[in-house]
């Protein structure tokens, strides 16, 4: 699968290029979600302490982990259930990017990354109808019950905006136009 | 002729004068409070809403995001730090960056705030739903001692185009502080926004410089002075700045570059995105405006409360008046409606004057809030919200008045001509 390929390069190139959630802190239980909207195009990036996702944050030991591990990349690529967008606002996922830390074969067993490690992932979707983009629900509570709380950050053509959801509150209502 | 049941109730009502319109003040001085607060937090934040838009960034010395947001566009609070130049001037030239408009804080003019900045203000700062700034009256700075006015500026200090004004250092609490031997000229006087802008002096980076040319750490250097004809000798390029606003080429890169200036190496910059640093701000606020507002909905309980007292403790005196209107066929069914008739009367006259009030209370400081706070008050009579707080009293008084009635129809009942008071 492509995403798979383009994930082992992302990997090894050992750095972010995602249009990751705004500058959050690693602090277990929380993660960030960023929203852009220019035109019809839809961005939403995911960025997330590992341990919020699986429960650990290092390589893989056991079967269970690595089952864990491939579970959650499942998830997050699963754009239509990790970020819902309203149907009346006509969205197709054109591109979904997951880059999680101990992923691929190359980097398994090896431990000496930071202390931390955080899973990312980048979703664009095409619109046709932005203008009818008024709420986001999130379903990454769901698949993954560690998560506590996403800070979630939009900058849309109807202005920015700051919410903070929760496992009750997943739906995210993005700024109206004044 | 059997009377309707109203007439006999305004008649009740008017029987007992004072007490009636003692309660009517109480549920209508509490209706005020109730919608106040609530119109009061509506417009606030509709007003720091509108204060800017059409800015991607802004990017100031490493501090609180509110902070950053409150000193650089409210002008609330004072900046820990600045920012050297040469950084902002390199993020000018940063691919994702379409203009970059530096603001200088530190002086102020009898009261108001001088920001130092550059034309490119006038071009790129946009308020409310993306309105440019216009000019009322005259054009930009261009000369180093040229200055552009915000409308509140023009209108409270009566300066138009040519007037000659002197800026103070830092919040101008000292005379001794005054710029006074480098007079600016007003070139422009900017249409009124609403916004921070309309209580500002705009001057030109430039300006900031030549002023503080002969001072040091925030004072006068003994023995120097350098008069104003000669300032354009010395260089006059900034090289400090406090903030800056950014817009970028795509809305795309926001959080990208966002990022980037956070984490880059070297002086320690911090960018935010304002209208997410409001809403952080507002759930900060929004506590205090939670329990401003449970306040004010308990005084409207205890508005009606005193409403529901009032009733009940004339219906002793009221005994022989129902035995009356029983004797007279009126079933216990018609007392009990009479007096919830009353008591509901009551409580829409009470919403009514607090309306009223709550009218003549923000037409009366809508002036003053928007000269001294920035917030504007939206006139209106009644808006939707508030149209839902008023049925909320009214349904609240609906309840609280099944106590009195319930008592009358009691009464009504059991009593028969012969009470003993």
């Amino acid at each position: 699968m492509k995403t798979r390929q383009l994930m082992g390069g992302l990997c090894l190139a050992g750095f972010s290029v995602l249009a990751s959630a705004g500058s959050t802190a690693h602090e277990h239980g929380v993660a960030g979600l960023s929203l852009v909207q220019e035109g019809t195009t839809i961005t939403l990036g995911f960025e997330s302490p590992l341990d919020s996702l699986v429960g650990f944050e290092h390589a893989p030991r056991t079967d269970a982990q690595k089952q864990a591990l491939q579970k959650a990349r499942a998830a997050l690529e699963n754009a239509a259930t990790a970020v819902a967008l309203p149907a009346a606002a006509a969205c197709v996922a054109r591109a979904v990017t997951v880059e999680m830390p101990f992923g691929s074969k190359a980097h398994a067993g090896h431990d000496d990354h930071d202390k931390h490690a955080d899973a990312e992932a980048e979703y664009v979707f095409e619109c046709a109808q932005p203008a009818a983009l008024g709420t986001v629900t999130v379903g990454l509570f769901k698949a993954f019950p560690r998560l506590q709380r996403i800070d979630a950050e939009a900058a849309t053509a109807a202005g920015q905006g700051k919410a903070v959801l929760r496992p009750a509150q997943a739906t995210w209502s993005l700024p109206a136009a004044r | 002729m059997r009377l309707p049941l109203w007439h006999l109730t305004l008649a009740s009502v008017r029987n007992r004068g004072l007490a009636t319109v003692l309660t009517l003040v109480a549920i209508a001085l509490s209706v005020t409070l109730l919608l106040g607060v609530e119109r009061l937090r509506n417009d606030a934040r509709s007003s720091f809403a509108n204060t800017l838009s059409g800015t991607d960034l802004i990017v100031g010395a490493r501090s609180g995001a509110v902070q950053l947001l409150l000193y650089s566009v409210f002008h609330i609070g004072d900046a820990t730090h600045d920012v050297s130049w040469s950084r902002i001037d390199a993020l000018r030239t940063h691919k994702d960056v379409a203009w970059l408009v530096p603001l200088s804080l530190g002086d102020s003019h009898r009261g108001f705030r001088v920001v130092g900045t550059t034309a490119d203000f006038f071009a790129h700062v946009q308020t409310g739903n993306r309105q440019p700034l216009r000019f009322a009256a005259g054009r930009a700075f261009e000369g180093v001692f040229d200055a552009v006015v915000g409308a509140e500026v023009a209108a409270r200090l009566g300066y138009a185009p040519g007037a000659k004004i002197v800026l103070s250092h830092g919040a101008g609490e000292f005379a001794a502080a005054e710029h006074a031997d480098k007079p600016f000229t007003v070139t422009g006087v900017l249409a009124r926004t609403g916004t921070p802008v309309d209580r500002s002096v705009l001057v030109g980076l430039a300006a900031i410089e030549a002023i503080h040319l002969d001072w040091q750490g925030g004072s006068r250097i003994p023995g120097v002075e350098i008069p104003a004809q000669f300032v354009a000798k010395f260089d006059l390029s900034p090289k400090r700045v406090t903030a800056a606003l950014i817009g970028l080429e795509r809305r795309t890169t926001v959080f990208r570059v966002q990022r980037e200036i956070n984490t880059a190496a070297g002086e320690p910059l911090l960018a935010i995105l304002p209208g997410v640093t409001l809403d952080e701000l507002w759930r900060v606020v929004g506590v205090v405006e939670r329990v401003l507002l449970a306040v004010s909905a308990f005084v409207v309980a205890v508005g009606l409360a005193g409403l529901v007292a009032t009733l009940v403790s004339s219906l002793s005196a009221r005994r022989r008046e129902l035995a009356i209107l029983r004797a007279l066929g009126a079933g216990p069914g018609d007392v009990f409606v009479l007096l919830m008739t009353e008591s509901v009367l009551l409580a829409v006259a009470g919403c009514a004057l607090g309306v009223a009030c709550l009218w003549a209370l923000s037409a009366g400081i809508a002036p003053w809030l928007m000269a001294e706070h920035g917030v504007q008050l939206v006139p209106r009579f009644v808006d939707q919200s508030e149209l839902v707080w008023l049925a909320g009293v009214v349904a609240a008084a609906l309840l609280a008045s099944v106590i009195p009635a319930w008592r009358a129809y009691r009464y009504s009942l059991a009593d028969g001509m012969t009470v003993r008071m």
